[in-house]
């Protein structure tokens, strides 16, 4: 989980063009939008792309979203339950 | 310029009931009566909501030059106009018929024969409800709405809307509206957002239309550029009594070799183009009722 958790960090930095930040500088735990990494609705646009991209993942419900990206490691928890590459 | 002043509420006036009691009425009197009473009630309207018809009224007298007064008499005309738009949004809502006149009807159908979706951005600009009725394309089209218009303005968009195969989703802040609108340009269907308002994400487009800057949402745009979807702009703008024209562009053209960024700007600043030409042509349509301009 850990090894997903740092390939995920590497992937939203690359796609959110977050190019004077580090992996270690993400909180594995804390929210990605608003208060923690402070990203917005076109922020989740793009990692919707990206686990559809890299993953092959399509959020099944509209609902599930804001539990899927709550932070890092919810996001890594559901890659790792769905992916299909 | 207060900030309270540009931000837009999204609903339509008035209680449930009194939109059902309206949509009963309109079943059996003719829309010229009820036409006839909006008329009266203009003047009253114009006083009561102050903070929108000062709004207009700066629309008039900076965005076309018009003086005093007869910026106050456009301000009375656009007014009447927009009464005359939601009382054929709640015609339509009771049965009513509309001539919609739709002359790049055939640049619609190209789209819709596509695998591909496509986005569709509208505006506060005429009668974008009526290009639901008319604009049937074969494959679900999901419109984007505010979470705060009434719910009898939504019920009975779905109830009127849904057999033209239309899907209203309103903007929530658990981002389910994008999970959905993602998800149905990955289905290659039709996806219809306000292109004037911003909502959800600071990031804006600065652009410039009737010679004074204003900001675009960039998100409906980035929608496109990111899937890499067509996009077209749908104005429709009442034409006189029953009468109704469409008017679409394409704004995903001449993007070739451009990064994603830069296409979904080029496709806004062709909005903003075209949203400037359109409202040349029909200055009293404008709907948008705060101060849109960043001056």
């Amino acid at each position: 989980m850990e090894e997903l958790i740092l390939e995920l960090k590497n992937r939203i930095l690359e796609a959110l063009k977050l190019e004077d930040m580090t992996p270690e500088d993400i909180d594995s735990d804390a929210p990605l939008f608003k208060d923690g990494l402070g990203l917005d609705s076109i922020d989740a646009l793009e990692l919707m792309l990206l686990l559809e991209k890299n993953y092959g993942i399509k959020l099944k419900s509209p609902a599930e979203g804001k539990e899927i990206f709550k932070s890092v490691r919810t996001m890594a928890e559901y890659v790792a339950a769905n992916r299909v590459k | 310029m207060a900030e309270e002043g540009r931000k837009w509420q999204g609903g339509t006036d008035g209680t449930s009931w009194m939109h059902r009691a309206l949509i009963g009425m309109m079943k059996v009197v003719p829309l010229w009566l009820m036409y006839f009473f909006m008329h009266l009630a203009i003047p009253v309207y114009m006083v009561v909501n102050h903070k929108a018809y000062l709004a207009n009224y700066h629309y008039f007298r900076k965005r076309h030059g018009y003086g005093p007064l007869k910026a106050f008499f456009h301000v009375w005309l656009n007014h009447v106009t927009f009464g005359g738009v939601i009382i054929d949004r709640f015609g339509a809502f009771a049965g009513k018929k509309f001539r919609v006149e739709v002359p790049e009807m055939p640049v619609y159908e190209e789209l819709c024969s596509r695998q591909e979706g496509f986005l569709q951005v509208s505006s506060h600009i005429g009668s974008d409800e009526m290009a639901g009725y008319v604009l049937r394309a074969g494959k679900p089209i999901n419109a984007l709405v505010f979470g705060e218009e009434a719910r009898t303005v939504t019920e009975n968009r779905n109830k009127m809307l849904g057999p033209n195969n239309i899907k209203l989703i309103p903007i929530s802040d658990d981002m389910s509206h994008l999970v959905a609108l993602n998800n149905a340009l990955a289905d290659g269907e039709i996806v219809n957002i306000h292109g004037d308002r911003v909502f959800g994400s600071s990031k804006v487009v600065k652009v410039m239309i009737l010679g004074a800057g204003a900001d675009l949402p960039l998100g409906p745009f980035m929608l496109a550029s990111m899937r890499n979807v067509p996009a077209i702009a749908v104005f429709v703008m009442r034409n006189g009594y029953h009468k109704y024209k469409a008017l679409l562009y394409r704004l995903d053209e001449g993007l070739e070799g451009l990064d994603r960024n830069a296409r979904a700007e080029k496709m806004a600043q062709e909005y903003a183009f075209r949203v400037d030409s359109v409202i040349r042509m029909y200055p009293d349509q404008w709907f948008n009722f705060y101060e849109f301009w960043n001056d």
